[in-house]
């Protein structure tokens, strides 16, 4: 059998490390640098695209919801078909034909244009107020008469008032017996 | 020029800084992705799209962690999502993972030698290939040796207490497989 300490950890690793410690391939830098100048050639014309998909999205999103048809409540459609079946519908009545549309008659020509006047130059008015000058005389006012009033023209009459009886004064007769508590309504 | 120059550079949208860190890292996310899809093809795939994002979000690095451990973090998501693909898991019912060579490093060793390397290096890639999948995710960023544990478990946001106690199930996993082949090393 084999000698246990030609398999220590040391010769065991040297072991596998012989075996596991390989290299990258040769030209895999310049691969790598391909990669790259090829990434970046095609990420540069590509940078518009990402707005772009968004913007259409977002367009196809609105298309999508100005579509969508308004929504019924089902119990609303359940009663409407419970309460009134529907009716048959009627044939189609044939449609007339087209009439032949009439030619369209040429338009008028255009009248020439006046040509612009320009408008008058502004004259602005002034209207002078002296706020100095005397008032009216009181004589020079129109005095106005009171006109007197006759009763019978406005239709009174005259009641008779009877006098009235003169006033006794309250008494209580107490002798009478209690009628417990319901006097007191 | 350190890593921050060049990330600074990169920022301003320099090229050749970028480039530059292609050059510098191309071999540690290459691995990274190796260890995390066991398949050469979706590692260089993954280790691409890896310098393709980090160039892409170069703004968004701030410089909390180094620049090793930010690729790290990505190349290791890069490298999950290209396992997840529906394409590489159909890829993967029709091949067996043995199907894929590394290519073992033969600077330096003869032409016996390197066989002799060759039939090892497939032994224990197919042992790796089937140990428990965050076993052997751990055992290969572990033994290719280009991270410390706390900088694989600030990327991969895994305890670094976790981290070594599944490098060390998987090296006993492996260590009893090779034993039962009557490996002598």
């Amino acid at each position: 059998m084999m000698d246990d300490t030609r398999l220590d950890d040391a010769a065991l690793d040297v072991l596998v490390s012989e075996t596991v410690r390989v290299d990258a391939p040769e030209g895999f830098a310049i691969r790598v640098g391909a990669a790259l100048d090829s990434r970046e050639s095609l990420a540069r014309p590509r940078a518009w695209l990402r707005p772009a998909f968004a913007v259409a999205a977002l367009l196809l999103a609105a298309l999508w919801w100005w579509r969508q048809p308004v929504p019924v409540k089902p119990e609303g459609l359940r009663e409407t078909r419970a309460v009134a079946p529907v009716a048959p519908r009627a044939p189609y009545a044939p449609r007339a034909p087209y009439a032949p549309r009439a030619p369209y008659a040429p338009r008028a020509p255009y009248a020439p244009r006046a040509p612009y006047a320009p408008p008058a130059p502004y004259a602005p008015v002034y209207v002078r107020i002296d706020h100095e000058r005397a008032l009216d005389a009181l004589d020079d006012l129109p005095a106005v008469q009171q006109a007197g009033i006759d009763p019978a023209a406005i239709g009174t009459r005259t009641i008779d008032v009877q006098p009235a009886d003169a006033i006794t004064p309250l008494t209580i007769d107490t002798d009478r017996p209690d009628p417990g508590g319901e006097g007191d309504h | 020029m350190t890593d921050g120059e060049l990330v600074e550079r990169a920022r301003r949208g320099d090229r050749a800084a970028f480039d530059a860190i292609v050059e510098r890292y191309q071999h540690v996310v290459f691995r990274t992705a190796l260890a995390v899809t066991s398949n050469r093809e979706e590692a260089e795939d993954a280790a691409q799209e890896t310098f393709l994002r980090a160039f892409g979000h170069i703004g968004t690095f701030r410089g909390d962690s180094s620049l090793k451990t930010w690729l790290l973090a990505i190349a290791w998501r890069e490298g999950i999502s290209k396992r997840r693909s529906l394409v590489n898991r159909l890829r993967r019912m029709v091949s067996t993972p043995e199907d894929e060579a590394f290519d073992p490093p033969a600077a330096g060793r003869t032409e016996e030698a390197r066989v002799v390397d060759a039939e090892h290096a497939l032994t224990v890639r197919r042992l790796v290939a089937r140990l428990p999948q965050s076993y052997r995710e751990a055992l290969m960023l572990a033994a290719a040796g280009d991270y410390t544990f706390d900088e694989m478990s600030a990327a991969l946001g895994v305890p670094v207490g976790t981290l070594k106690w599944r490098v060390s199930e998987a090296r006993r996993q492996l260590r009893e497989k090779l034993r039962a082949l009557g490996y002598q090393g």
